[in-house]
Formats: structure tokens, sequence, C-alpha cells
């Protein structure tokens, strides 16, 4: 058992280094092209024209700010839309959005409730304009954030666009968390995009080819994923999808611990069940980096994060156990439990050295990550919460996750 | 056009995480060499520290007790008992042979040391109190964890007394003549040897206790010294607010 677990556990480990040696190499490879990026504010890039998809469904909290935001993009006026569906919100999202309603710019829908990717594909049907995206209206973009997207449109090939997102003022410890966390995203989905690998385009801004819906078909209920499943869908066809880092959209990260839980078990399932369903991908060379390496490493992960889980909380209970037996032999007593701070006793084992430096790598993209969007981060030390606390949460949510795919059960939107 | 594979990069990531992780276990092992190494030196210590100890025993054979005192025996046979539980606790695997030599050498030092501490006693009347403790491991002897507890809690409670642990299973000929000497039978471990009798089966802190009454003479001073203390501070203190 125990020989299993070390064998396992080293796999694991080299495993997980061998992805972050891959990813770090990728950067390397690729160093002089992201620092000398295309920028879309060189006015030779052509100027499509946009419609950005705003769906509610009982937001009349945020949907203004959100329209505002678009309306305020650095983008000819007469190429950019917005258009709202109003899911069949039972609050007054429709009356607040009347405010638009003169405006040449927005357009405003309203249908019966059906679901988030019902609203995006009734405004795909109803959108004339060469591209096409979404923000949800929890959602904010830099006004910079389309102007940067749309030089990498020039080439013929690239069918979907992604933004680099961030936090919208992480005030909570919960929010910082987040933070670092969507800063190693950052990170993540630009050298993920630079190996053809992006598995999710983000239902915040990305920008897709309108014409690409009549191709591969309209967005899917896809266990409550629909942003993911198009990304694999888009790569089932061989499609390219690229990251355009510099443009920043800011959302609003769940508040509470049961609501980032909530996104997360549905965001977690959602990709086990449609990389299940996309499984012909996986391990196939056809399908580049995102078959041979990218999904079959994330599968893999979560498979050794549960093993590992499952192991900790094993090792936890004995040891809690011992405890209490030694506690009801000799009793309680605080005196004698002096600390010794000999080097003899720390545990300097290779699992330490070798997670220690995958933490650096995570630190590392944490930091590339806030570094790459050239927007400066006044939340410099984020990434403290995020090493101290996301080990500890993240289980939870990977348990119902997959709990859930065994029962073979969709997690809830909200 | 997807981006075509790069047999090259994914060759040299293997071989560039392969150094990064061969380089890990190479330190890991340096430190765990230098951890037997210092284990060793401790002992290669307490073996002098037993000779000197020996010796000076013989030199003052013919002269008085007053000179003989417990400093003459190693102390740094607890601390080695702690790192060597630690080694066994975190041992790598392929060191188990470099730890049972270990542990061969340190049951030696224990009878050593506890053979000088009978003499001692016999000449000086002296009394430290030593116990032997036999234990298996936890397949043949589940009691055995437990017992561990009791008697690390003695020892932490009671600096003064000295447990001399012997595993039954290192196969180390003088440890089976310490067997039969006190007729140990290892299908009733955890056994434990006090005043040459022993005591098989678990025992808890108050059986211990029974069994070695210095344990509750060393409480009752204990206690004693207690109360003088707390009503010397109190006379202090009516001493003192006596004279305002």
């Amino acid at each position: 058992m125990e020989l299993l677990f070390t064998t396992f556990l080293y796999t694991f480990l080299f495993v997980v280094l061998y992805f972050q040696v891959f990813l770090i190499l990728t950067l390397v490879e690729h160093k002089e092209n992201l620092d000398a990026t295309i920028d879309g504010s060189d006015t030779l890039a052509r100027k499509p024209s946009v419609t950005i998809i705003v769906p509610i469904f009982n937001e009349e909290k945020t949907v203004v700010k959100t329209v505002l935001s678009l309306l305020d993009l650095n983008y000819p006026k007469d190429k950019l839309f917005v258009m709202v569906v109003d899911d069949g919100s039972k609050d007054s999202s429709w009356d607040v959005v009347q405010q638009f309603k003169d405006n040449p710019q927005v357009l405003l829908h309203k249908k019966e409730n059906g679901g988030k990717y019902t609203a995006l594909n009734y405004a795909i049907e109803h959108a004339t304009s060469e591209l096409i995206g979404c923000l949800d209206a929890d959602s904010f973009v830099d006004s910079e954030a389309l102007i940067h997207m749309m030089p990498y449109f020039d080439n013929p090939e690239v069918a979907a666009v992604t933004p680099s997102l961030k936090i919208q003022n992480p005030d909570s410890i919960l929010g910082m968390v987040q933070s670092a966390e969507y800063s190693m995203g950052v990170f993540t989905r630009k050298i993920l995009g630079l190996l053809d690998a992006q598995y999710v385009t983000p239902g915040p801004f990305s920008i897709f080819r309108r014409e690409i819906f009549s191709k591969v078909g309209m967005y899917k209920h896809a266990h409550n994923t629909e942003d993911l499943e198009m990304a694999l869908r888009l790569q089932d066809h061989h499609y390219k999808i690229t990251n355009a880092h510099k443009a920043v959209v800011y959302t609003v990260g769940p508040r509470t611990l049961y609501k980032l839980y909530k996104q997360r078990v549905r965001w977690t399932g959602g990709f086990i069940q449609n990389t299940i369903d996309y499984k012909k991908m996986i391990l196939n060379p056809k399908y580049g980096n995102l078959g041979l390496l990218i999904l079959p490493l994330a599968m893999y992960s979560i498979a050794g994060s549960m093993l590992f889980l499952c192991y900790n909380v094993y090792t936890f209970a004995t040891n809690a156990i011992r405890e209490i037996e030694r506690l009801n032999i000799v009793g309680f007593n605080w005196d004698f439990h002096a600390f010794t701070f000999e080097w003899y006793f720390y545990n300097l084992q290779t699992t330490f050295f070798l997670g220690a430096f995958a933490i650096s790598v995570v630190l590392f993209a944490i930091w590339y990550g806030k570094r790459l969007t050239g927007i400066k981060d006044k939340h410099s030390f984020d990434f403290v919460y995020f090493l101290l606390i996301y080990s500890l949460i993240s289980p939870l949510w990977l348990v119902t996750s997959v709990y859930n795919t065994i029962i073979k059960r969709d997690a809830a939107w909200r | 056009m997807r981006q075509p594979i790069d047999k090259n990069k994914y060759i040299i990531t293997f071989i560039i995480t392969a150094i990064i992780f061969a380089g890990m276990l190479y330190i890991n092992n340096i430190l765990d060499e230098k951890r037997f190494g210092d284990t060793k030196a401790i002992q290669d210590q307490i073996a002098l520290d037993l000779l000197s100890s020996e010796t000076q025993f013989n030199l003052l054979k013919e002269t008085s007790c007053k000179n003989v005192n417990g400093s003459i025996l190693s102390k740094e046979l607890n601390s080695l008992s702690t790192k060597l539980t630690y080694l066994e606790a975190n041992d790598a695997g392929n060191k188990s042979d470099e730890l049972v030599y270990l542990k061969k050498y340190y049951s030696l030092l224990q009878i050593k040391d506890s053979l000088l501490m009978k003499q001692l006693n016999q000449k000086c009347s002296s009394k430290p109190i030593s116990v032997l403790y036999f234990y298996g491991d936890k397949k043949d002897c589940p009691a055995c964890e437990d017992m561990s507890f009791v008697l690390t809690h003695l020892r932490e409670q009671y600096p003064d007394l000295r447990i001399y642990s012997f595993d039954t299973n290192l196969n180390l000929s003088a440890i089976e003549t310490l067997k039969s000497i006190y007729k140990i039978d290892v299908r009733k471990l955890p056994a434990i040897v006090y005043n040459d009798d022993s005591y098989t089966g678990f025992k808890s802190i108050d059986e211990m206790k029974n069994i070695i009454p210095e344990l509750k003479k060393i409480d009752k001073t204990r206690a004693l010294e207690k109360e003088r203390s707390s009503v010397s501070t109190s006379t202090e203190f009516s001493s003192t607010s006596d004279s305002r």
C-alpha cells in the first residue's frame, strides 16, 4: 500500500513537473513574440463589425454597468452593437435596460427563459455583424479590450479570440485568492493559445467569427458549461483559438465560499463531462498538443488530485486516531511537548523539494500573468492568500464534481 | 493549420524534467546520508562516553562513591532514541539495512549502559530508576504502540527514569540473551522488566507507578515541595503586606 502510493506520488509529481517545464519552454520559445505583441491601436488593423451579446437573467443590479462598459469601448460606433437578451428575468432587469432603447448601438430582446445557451443562440440568429461575442452581466471590459483583439482576426484560420480575465476589485480574502488564480489563468491561457490547445472560450468576451456558428453549429446545453464545449467543438473542427493577452475583461468573482463552490463544481464537472464527450481527442496526435498533452494531463491531474486527497485524509485520520489514543492513555499535558528546532527533524524529502519547485512555478505564473496584461496590479500580494487558501478549498469542488460525474448529474447554474 | 506536434520539444521537456527530478532525489539522498551519519556520530560519542564511564568506574572502585554520580552515564541516549524513531518513521525504504545496523548498535549501547548503572547502584546504593522494555512490531504486538505512549510520557515526566527499549525482532544475540534471562515470552509482548521482575501486557500509567513505587515517591516529594513553595510565597506576601 505504502509502496504503491509512493510510486503513484512520484509519478504524479513527475507529470506535474513535466507539464510545468513544457509551459515554461513554450514561454521561452515565444518570448520575443510576446514582448513585441501586436497592438490593435495601430490603426492598420481592420475594424470589422462586432455584436456583443449580454444575456441577462435577474441581473438588474449590474447589467447597466456592463452595457455602459461596452459602449465605452474604443471602437467605431457604427461597427459596434450591444445586444441585450433578457432570458425571462423575474426581476426588473428588463425595465432597467429600457434606458438604452433609444441608443442605436443597443438592441434589446426578450425571450422565454431557456438557459444561457438559448439566449446566446437567439442572439446569434438575430445578429448580422461579422464578429460576435458575449459578455456576462457580471463582467466589464477595459475600453481597449476589443481593439487589442482585432489584429488576431487578420489570420483567416482564427475562429475565436479569448481575452485575459481579471477579478474586479478583489476586496476580500476570497477575492484575493481568485485574483491570483485569474492571473495564473492569464498566463496559462496565453501559453495554451500558443500551443493551439485552449479548451475554453470564456463566457466573458471571447469573440467569434459569426460564420463559424453556421459551420460547427450553435451553442449546446453542454453540462452547463457551453463556453467549454464550444471551444472543444472548434478544436474538433481544427479551427484556431488564439488569445489576446492585452485585452482585459474584469469579472465579479463569487463573494461567498458557497457561491464559489457552486461555480467551481459547475466548471470542474463541466470540464470532466465535456472532455468525456470529446474523449476521441485524448491522446490523439491529430489534435496536436491539446490531444497529446493538455487534455490527458488535465484529466490525469484531476484523478491524481483525488487520490492525493484520499491519501491525505487517510493519513490525517490515522494520525488523529493515534493522537486521540495517546491522549486517552496519558491524558492531556501541555508542558512536555517542547518544539525542537533541529534540522534533523525537518522533513526534507524529495516530495518536499518537488513541491517547492512546483509552487515556485505557480508563483512565477501568477507574476507573469500580471505582467502580461500590461495593467498595473494593485494586489501584488494576493498570491499569499492563494497559496494559503486555495489548496484547502479546492478539494471541496473537486470531490463534488467527480461525484456528480459518476452519478451523471449536471451542476446547477446558480 | 493546427500547430504540428514538436517531437523534439516533448523529448527535451522529458530530459529537463528527468534532470530536475534526479537532482531532487540526489539532494534528498545527501540529506539522508547526513542524517544517518549524524546518528552514527552520536552513537560513537555514546560508545566513548560509556568507555570513559567504565574506566572512571574502575578507577573509583577502590575509593568512595562521593565522586560518582549519574552524570557519568551518557545523557545522549534519549536524544538518540528520538532520532532513531524519526528515521524509522521516515525511512525512505532503501536505507532499512543501515537502520537495522544503527538499531542493533543502539541496543548494545543500552545494554552496556544498563549494566554499568546496575554496578553503580550496587556499589554506591544510589537509586536511579531503570526499566527494560521489550517490544515487537505492530503485527505481533498491537498493544506496543499504546505502551510506548505510556513510557514516553513517563520519561518526560520523570527525567531520572531510564528506559532501555529493545526491538525483539532485531535478531541480535545480546537481546536474545536478555530475553532468556528475564524469560520474556514474545507472544505476550509488550514486556517490562523492573528490579529483575518481568511484567507482560499493556500497563497503564497507574499500573506502572505501582510497579515502580519510586515514581510515587517522586510524586509525593514534588507535591510537598509545591506546597512548601506556595506556603513560602504566601508568607512572603503576608510579610510584605504586614510591613506596610
